[in-house]
């Protein structure tokens, strides 16, 4: 699978770090400097249950004294931060999938009641991380978690977008008519035409 | 004459009727006194939810026949709600846009008869006419036997309406099944949806969104189409004049959405390529944010402009339904579409890059289709798959099936297909969409069926959006139902017809 970024890194004191895992197992580190395309493959994929982190692990928050926000007059004039422009799988945009939520790892001395979790389409400005989950096959699986949506039932058949990918009532009468095919076909075999 | 024209169930309530409001339109730049009134809006805020509304789509589709509370709510609706607003008019101007109104225009046209009994009707739309191929007239001609209606209009309102207005009752497409045309487009006046309260409508999102006629007839004559019996030639309006109306929209009502009723959006290429440079200009300058769709034609790659898609996008072109029909580049070809699968490929990638969406439409089982041409569709699910993921192709109606209607390029090939249809026992009448043809045999009734349900199973293999993917499945049932039946003879299961179905309101 060809896994595919584009990252925006901010200096502060040092240029941030990224990480990336795919079900539990770094394959990729490094220091985003600016813009970066990073390109990345991997067999490492299960049928069910494929976590990918993209995170970052070297901010500073009081450690030695230090911290990677500059702040001025009430203004952040200097942050490190990484921004996640594109994250695809097979050519697949993903982003979408981190629902933004950035899950946080506290350090340093960031306080305890920091919360666990942060608001954000992309952008990690603090130690942690932005996952997503996937199956095999990977574009009917990135298609559920993308599009599809809980099925209404107040919408008119012709314009009901929430239909699609529900196949179950299909799948049905696709039995009825197989059921129906098998009975001309052993009934009637030479009389069809 | 005090003139009120009025529109129907079944439309979709998602926008204000076109139709009507260009009729009404034209009427008043004549000097009349016209009003315009949406029954089917109507209907819409009388009945108790919106589920209830929807329930009566099985009716008007003539699926089932409505129970007894629901034919006498319908006539309580007409009686209590819709003449009284009616009552202060002298002519009715009802349009019929296609056989989904035949079942609530027969119940009105009937109180109509019984209540206001001085008062002239006149019919219009497509719905007069009958594409069927073994029917003998349509509905316009039917309601004008039953005394039902005075008139009807066969073709484009616009100048029918002005005779009838000064009194010619006679002459093309006045009661008459020869469709009567205009040439020039940009001389017509825009709809006037000032005659409709555009908040009462159920918009697919928060914003306002209306129907912009951009053409007439096809450039393209497929095979399968029956649009050229109705709009025999290809006419539209410059793309200037096109923008403008969509300005005038947006200035007058904030209207930033729009649905293109053209046949092809993209027919003239002068046309779509002057329309999205203006609205491209007026997003720009304005930030209107326009958002529109229609059906679209894929071209050939050669044919398309440099950076022509990354202007669609601009002008705010969303969302295009296009017939792809198969994945047989072969059968594409027999059809006259004049496009093939590696154009397909690159306007995906287009589309992608430009955030552009796409409906495919489908139509499986051609008359000449070969085993070879079925495993070409099949195999388009998993090449064209990653545009799903990406969420380019937002949908595929996978339909059901080939039927031959009045008026295509196919109903002159029957002859020479050796296209032959199965009878209805009840009737004698042949049914339009249970045939096979002599000169491909393999592609009997029971193998379209199969492979129909294949391609659909295809579909779902490969996670494709399937629109209206149950209903479409629900007639093909009821094709092999029709056919099984015709093979056992089964005189205890009866076929009802649309016709029959229509009985319930007697």
């Amino acid at each position: 699978m060809k896994i595919n970024l584009q990252v925006v890194g901010t200096y502060c004191n040092s240029w941030p770090n990224l990480i990336v895992e795919l079900n539990g197992v770094k394959i990729h580190e490094q220091k985003v400097k600016n813009t970066e395309i990073i390109e990345l493959e991997s067999n490492n994929i299960l049928q069910q249950g494929n976590r990918l982190i993209l995170g970052m692990t070297n901010k500073a928050f009081g450690k030695n004294g230090i911290y990677d926000t500059v702040v001025k007059n009430n203004k952040i004039i200097e942050d490190k931060t990484i921004q996640v422009l594109s994250i695809k799988l097979n050519d697949i945009e993903c982003k979408t999938l981190f629902n933004n939520t950035f899950h946080v790892h506290r350090t340093d001395k960031q306080p305890s009641y920091f919360p666990d979790k942060v608001n954000t389409v992309d952008v990690m400005s603090y130690n942690g991380y932005f996952t997503f989950t996937f199956d095999l096959p990977l574009y009917n699986s990135l298609t559920n978690k993308k599009f599809k949506k809980p099925l209404q039932k107040d919408v008119s058949y012709f314009s009901n977008s929430s239909a699609v990918f529900h196949y179950e009532e299909e799948t049905k009468v696709i039995v009825e008519i197989k059921n129906i095919l098998k009975e001309v076909d052993e009934k009637f075999s030479d009389k069809r035409s | 004459m005090k003139n009120l024209v009025i529109s129907v169930p079944r439309l979709e309530i998602h926008r204000p009727p076109v139709s009507t409001a260009i009729v009404a339109e034209v009427i008043r730049s004549h000097g009349h006194d016209v009003q315009a009134l949406d029954l089917n809006c109507e209907f819409f805020h009388y009945l108790a939810n919106t589920q209830i509304y929807y329930n009566y789509d099985e009716i008007w589709d003539r699926h089932r026949q409505a129970t007894l509370a629901e034919a006498k709510n319908i006539v309580k609706f007409i009686k209590e709600k819709a003449l009284p607003k009616m009552k202060n008019y002298d002519r009715f101007f009802i349009s019929v846009f296609g056989s989904s109104a035949y079942v609530f225009t027969k119940i009105l046209c009937k109180l109509i008869r019984k209540n206001l009994p001085k008062t002239v009707i006149v019919l219009g739309g497509q719905g007069v006419s009958t594409s069927h191929l073994h029917k003998k007239y349509g509905f316009g001609l039917e309601m004008k036997k039953l005394k039902l209606c005075d008139l009807y209009l066969v073709g484009e309102g616009e100048h029918i309406i002005k005779n009838v207005l000064d009194g010619n009752l006679s002459g093309p497409g006045i009661s008459d099944d020869t469709p009567s045309q205009i040439d020039d487009l940009n001389s017509l006046p825009f709809p006037n949806y000032g005659f409709y309260d555009l908040d009462k409508y159920d918009y697919l999102s928060s914003e306002k969104e209306v129907f912009i006629v951009g053409s007439r007839g096809c450039v393209r004559r497929c095979t399968y189409c029956d649009i050229a019996r109705y709009w025999p030639k290809f006419r539209y309006r410059t793309g200037k004049n096109i923008a403008s109306e969509m300005i005038e929209h947006y200035e007058r009502h904030g209207v930033t959405k729009f649905y293109f009723t053209d046949s092809l959006i993209n027919g003239s290429m002068k046309a779509f390529t002057d329309m999205c440079e203006i609205l491209a200009k007026y997003n720009q300058t304005h930030k209107a944010g326009f958002d529109w769709r229609g059906q679209f034609i894929f071209r050939p790659k050669r044919q398309i402009p440099k950076d022509h898609f990354a202007t669609v996008s601009a002008a705010g072109g969303k969302e295009f339904y296009v017939g792809v029909e198969t994945g047989s580049d072969k059968i594409r070809y027999e059809m006259d579409k004049k496009f093939l699968n590696e154009d397909i490929d690159f306007q995906l990638e287009e589309f992608n890059k430009h955030g552009i969406h796409v409906f495919f439409l489908m139509l499986i089982g051609y008359v000449t289709e070969t085993i070879e041409d079925h495993h070409e569709t099949l195999k388009m699910f998993k090449r064209w798959q990653k545009y799903v993921a990406t969420g380019t192709i937002q949908g595929i109606d996978l339909a059901t099936g080939l039927s031959f209607n009045k008026g295509t390029p196919l109903e002159q090939q029957i002859g020479q297909h050796g296209v032959y249809f199965v009878v209805n026992d009840e009737n004698g009448i042949p049914y339009d969409d249970l045939w096979q043809a002599k000169a491909n045999p393999d592609l009997d009734i029971p193998e379209r069926i199969r492979r129909r349900i294949e391609t659909h199973e295809e579909a779902i293999k490969y996670n494709w959006p399937i629109w209206r993917g149950a209903q479409r499945l629900k007639v093909v049932k009821i094709m092999a139902e029709k056919y099984l039946q015709f093979l056992s003879n089964k005189k205890d299961k009866k076929i009802t017809t649309p016709d029959q179905q229509l009985n319930f309101f007697e």
